[in-house]
């Protein structure tokens, strides 16, 4: 994604709704995923709430359209018929400029939490997995990892340990001294 | 809780949340009470690593065991006046680092100030495992140049900041869990563990898996020169 051509207006978060409710009617997992990416990326360079939840949302339906026992649970029709109407509800929100963090975390979140909790097959919900995913995906941007915790409300001890798992610190410009000069320190006080 | 100025701070370490939580998961808080140091914390870290997780029935059980480390005195909490308006002042430098268009990216977090601001005022060694706040702090030119690659973004950083940062910070030296277990196994400290050389390098894989920032190139380096 080019970032030069983000433009943090109403007219991009109305887009970023837009794709969503199309994405999940038609069950596109890729679009869901990148919708969420892109969004918590834009978060990186200007801090936006609504940015922040649009991408954890995204995030979770799309986990949750990849599981058919979600989708083929009793509940999957209304579920799929709310979230609907919560994001016509977004769209218009968004075009008349309000805000939207009531609709987004008490309405959509509410519903993908209540989802979530009636089927999953973990303790670990998918909201609490969206916000450590969005959190490491900040974190490998180039913001601190206090920072991107911060924005996405996750765990820090999870974050972490996530981030251990990848290769995001062997990426370049991330070595800043030798190990002998650091050991050096170590030395220099305990001896 | 102490204050900065009541120990001496020749052996003094300044510990960041993140290190704290490498160790501790992987049960090697042990080294802070065999190492002969000053281990420090701001009040903003044990409210991150103890007060809070505490409350959370995911976390309490981590936490009980960095709350033994600061009920034992071997974390021993700080807070200082000093210190918590150098971090508010660093936090705000760190934040004007970096430009795109004129505009500020917000790379940090007061919660990584804090333990540094304390550092600086103590004139102590930090304890870090944390990438971009030791990007900070070293090289911001790079941390410049690692948004930069992974946003596909220009950015400018702005010098005089950079300078004032620099003079501020006065050459704080960073080391990091992986140092401390390193410097553990020179001393001989980690044969109690058995597995002779290789305790070495699972150790700083096991640090790294944690969080730590720490290249899989500098734990080869790490390898090389501690095993000859």
């Amino acid at each position: 994604m080019a970032y030069e051509n983000v433009v943090l207006s109403r007219e991009a978060k109305k887009g970023f709704v837009e794709r969503m409710k199309k994405a999940f009617v038609e069950d596109d997992i890729v679009g869901l995923k990148e919708i969420s990416n892109e969004a918590i990326e834009s978060v990186a360079l200007v801090e936006d709430k609504d940015l922040v939840d649009i991408s954890l949302i995204a995030y979770s339906l799309y986990k949750l359209i990849s599981k058919p026992h979600y989708t083929e649970g009793r509940s999957w029709a209304m579920f799929v018929d709310d979230v609907l109407d919560d994001l016509d509800e977004v769209h218009a929100l968004v075009r008349a400029g309000k805000d939207l963090h009531g609709i987004l975390e008490e309405d959509i979140m509410r519903d993908i939490a209540i989802m979530d909790e009636s089927y999953s097959n973990y303790l670990k919900d998918v909201l609490y997995k969206a916000r450590i995913k969005q959190a490491s995906r900040l974190y490998a941007l180039g913001l601190s990892l206090n920072r991107a915790v911060a924005l996405t409300g996750a765990d820090k001890f999870k974050v972490a340990a996530y981030v251990g798992t990848t290769r995001i610190h062997d990426r370049p410009f991330t070595q800043t001294k030798s190990v002998k000069e650091r050991l050096g320190y170590v030395r220099e006080v305990l001896g | 809780m102490s204050k900065a100025r009541d120990y001496d701070h020749g052996r003094t370490i300044v510990c960041d949340a993140s290190a704290l939580i490498s160790l501790s998961e992987n049960c090697l808080l042990w080294l802070l009470y065999d190492l002969d140091a000053d281990f420090v914390i701001p009040k903003s870290v044990k409210e991150e690593i103890v007060d809070r997780p505490l409350a959370s029935e995911r976390f309490e059980f981590k936490a009980m065991r960095l709350a033994k480390a600061v009920d034992d005195g071997v974390l021993r909490v700080v807070e200082d006046r000093r210190a918590w308006s150098l971090a508010r002042k660093l936090e705000r430098s760190a934040n004007r680092l970096l430009k795109k268009r004129r505009k500020p990216v917000t790379v940090m977090h007061v919660g990584e100030a804090d333990a540094l601001g304390l550092a600086m005022q103590m004139k102590a060694i930090y304890l870090l495992d944390e990438r971009t706040t030791r990007l900070v702090v070293e090289d911001p030119d790079s941390l410049k140049r690692y948004i930069e690659a992974r946003m596909h973004i220009d950015l400018d950083l702005d010098k005089r900041v950079a300078k004032d940062l620099r003079e501020d910070m006065n050459g704080v030296r960073i080391i990091r869990s992986a140092e401390l277990l390193a410097y553990a196994y020179e001393k001989g400290l980690l044969e109690r563990l058995g597995f002779n050389g290789r305790v070495l390098h699972a150790g700083l894989f096991a640090l790294k898996f944690a969080g730590c920032a720490i290249t899989d190139d500098e734990i080869r380096d790490y390898l090389r020169i501690m095993q000859k």
